[in-house]
């Protein structure tokens, strides 16, 4: 029989922890000293100083300015992520049900926009959507349309590009929860007098829904956070969170506002979790108490 | 079926080439590229006279007996024309002294922000700022002040060496137009009237384009750029905004479309356009004023190469390097000294009375106010 030192397990983890605390712990502290830093007019470095004055300005002083940006962005992600399930599923779906080489090729071509990065990807809808790119041309051209259609510095150019953007984070999951599928689940559907889309909403979907939302999860932090895509095809008139932190960190070179306005959905998360977790510990005890079975 | 196999499996080892040929790591923080580029070590000896032919007696005098064998330079500075130019011109002769030139590309934003981060242990001994960020990069203690003792410092113009920095390059602010809709070219005053509204393109908030937007409008209302709200309200007629460019592409594939017929750029960037494009011109009204936008050469705090980093200063800074700078980018010089060939001088703006009549803007305000503006620009005018 052997047994492991007392010890091992921690010296396992020892080497994760501090790679964890080197590369993300202290830099993070370090953003939360920023957030309470000065910002000192005229100067590009902040002062040591600890002041409210960063949140302050960003709840405060200007109004409802950043609450409307915080919101924008969740809803901008959701309406993304949204799409991208309704888009992901039959794609994935078709793709579930290839096998061998030709499964690889789709997830191959599927997954080949992610090899060039955000970068190549927006660039190219930048071609496709301006007032006097692909789009607008082949319906002009084609007297469908008079002027052309808005899509850049517009949130629907910020959609479709977050959308495409971001297809095989959901798909690939979704691919893989449709292999676990019992293949005999849907033909027995249909022998029992399914047709095509009851037996695929009423069996298919709900058994793979788990790796959907494993999937959307992914996507909605995806869009919420990104960067890219917004700054080139909002061209600077649809500010959401990735954006606003850039400018203010990096172009204006605001670092405790620009911390403040990073860390605050982050407090907001904290405490709201924090509360969540208080007021289900609050309605199990309060159960037990009643001799309710919890 | 066997067949089909074979094909399918050829098809996919070719994709499977393409993805790891083409496989780059996700990138995208910045539209400009910044990778380190690094140039190999010159094969010839000791050949300083033949690598700095061309140069002025002043940087041959300079640099004559020293030896950089074993250090290495790192420069920040855009790409494109700015690297190009470098590489031709002024690396080599460092290199012939024993010098390796190491190039860090990328946009003066990102670089000014690494600059900062990095003090006291620069990883750029020179770097290519604004003129109104070198002022605050100085006083902060990233940057050097300007060493007066380099020969060619005493070269330079008045309004280089107010900065603080080497000012090494100037290309103002004026108008970019389509020559279809101004017959004779339009004034700052012309420009901002409600006539035009929706068709003026803005540069992004902030850059050097929206600073002069500040200081113009602010003088058209009879006072400067300090008077923010009033320019605010001013710049309103022109809503809705058709075009917020990021790129001198962008903005010239829309004015020569009739989407946008005007917008402010730097006069380099519009030459270089109006070179691509028939039906657009540029011109740099005098009135109310015309605004100095100036790359300005620093010597990062705490340099471990400083010789080297002045040597690096000299020979950017001569007749050579300006007037290549002249001709295929259409930067000013701020070396007096220099001659600028008659083919490009028209379009190039040079010489003392030209340069007198450029303005340097309160650029300790404009660093604050870039910080201050943001929200009120956005809100008002762009969103």
């Amino acid at each position: 029989m052997t047994t492991t030192k007392k010890w091992v397990p921690y010296l396992l983890i020892a080497l994760s922890a501090l790679l964890l605390f080197i590369f993300f712990l202290l830099p993070f502290g370090q953003l939360v000293l920023y957030s309470v830093w000065e910002n000192v007019p005229g100067s590009n470095i902040p002062l040591p100083t600890f002041t409210l004055q960063n949140y302050y300005h960003l709840l405060v002083e200007e109004g409802p300015y950043y609450m409307k940006i915080y919101a924008n962005t969740l809803r901008l992600a959701a309406v993304s992520t949204v799409i991208t399930f309704i888009v992901a599923y039959p794609l994935a779906w078709y793709i579930s049900k290839k096998r061998g080489m030709v499964k690889s090729f789709l997830i191959i071509l599927m997954m080949l926009p992610m090899i060039g990065g955000a970068m190549i990807q927006t660039l190219g809808w930048i071609i496709m959507l301006s007032p006097i790119g692909v789009i607008n041309g082949f319906l002009t051209s084609l007297h469908l349309i008079d002027t052309p259609i808005r899509f850049l510095g517009a949130e629907v150019g910020v959609i479709i590009g977050l959308i495409q953007s971001y297809i095989p984070m959901m798909v690939l999951p979704l691919v893989t929860a449709m292999g676990t599928l019992d293949p005999n689940l849907e033909d027995a559907a249909r022998s029992l007098g399914a047709g095509f889309f009851t037996s695929f909403f009423r069996v298919t979907v709900p058994l793979t829904l788990p790796g959907a939302i494993a999937g959307g999860v992914l996507v909605f932090l995806a869009n919420l956070t990104s960067f890219v895509t917004p700054q080139l095809l909002g061209q600077g008139k649809i500010p959401v969170f990735g954006t606003v932190a850039y400018t203010q960190g990096i172009e204006v070179m605001n670092y405790p506002f620009a911390s403040a306005f990073a860390l605050f959905p982050m407090a907001v998360l904290l405490v709201g979790m924090v509360l969540y977790k208080l007021i289900l510990s609050f309605m199990v005890r309060s159960r037990q108490k009643e001799g309710v079975a919890v | 079926m066997k067949r089909r196999n074979v094909i399918a499996r050829f098809i996919c080892s070719l994709l499977a080439l393409g993805l790891l040929a083409g496989c780059s790591p996700q990138s995208g923080a910045t539209p400009t590229p910044a990778p380190a580029g690094s140039t190999p070590p010159s094969s010839s000896g000791g050949n300083g006279g033949g690598a700095l032919e061309g140069f002025s007696e002043q940087s041959i005098a300079y640099l004559e007996g020293k030896d950089f064998s074993g250090q290495t330079l790192v420069v920040g500075v855009w790409g494109g024309d700015y690297e190009e130019i470098i590489r031709d011109v002024v690396i080599p002769p460092l290199e012939a002294q024993g010098a390796e030139v190491q190039l860090l590309l990328g946009g003066a934003g990102d670089r000014l922000a690494k600059l900062y981060a990095e003090q006291g242990n620069p990883s750029m001994d020179v770097a290519y700022i604004n003129v109104h960020t070198a002022p605050q990069a100085i006083t902060d203690g990233v940057a050097e002040p300007a060493d007066e003792s380099l020969p060619v410092y005493q070269d330079l113009y008045d309004f280089a060496k107010e900065a603080g920095g080497y000012g090494a390059a100037i290309a103002p602010v004026g108008i970019q137009y389509n020559k279809d809709v101004f017959p004779t070219p339009p004034t700052w005053e012309q420009l901002f009237q409600a006539d035009y509204a929706g068709k003026v393109a803005f540069p992004t908030w902030p850059s050097t384009g929206a600073d002069a937007m500040l200081g113009v409008v602010g003088r058209l209302l009879g006072g400067d750029e300090h008077d923010t709200d009033a320019i605010i309200e001013r710049l309103k007629v022109l809503k809705p905004v058709p075009l917020v460019y990021t790129s001198n592409d962008e903005l010239a594939q829309y004015m020569s479309q009739g989407l946008v017929v005007a917008a402010p750029n730097q006069s380099s960037y519009a030459e270089a356009l109006n070179e691509q494009y028939d039906n657009l011109d540029f011109v740099l009204p005098e009135e109310p004023c015309s605004v100095l936008a100036m790359d300005t050469i620093v010597i990062t705090q705490g340099s471990k190469n400083r010789d080297l980093a002045l040597a690096y200063v000299q020979l950017a800074l001569d007749p050579k390097t300006q007037v290549a700078f002249a001709e295929k980018a259409y930067f000013g010089p701020t070396n007096s000294t220099v001659v600028v060939p008659d083919a490009v001088a028209d379009k190039v703006v040079y010489g003392e009375d030209a340069a007198a009549a450029l303005i340097n803007l309160d650029w300790p305000f404009i660093v604050q106010v870039r910080k201050d503006l943001t929200e009120t620009w956005n809100k008002e005018l762009i969103e």
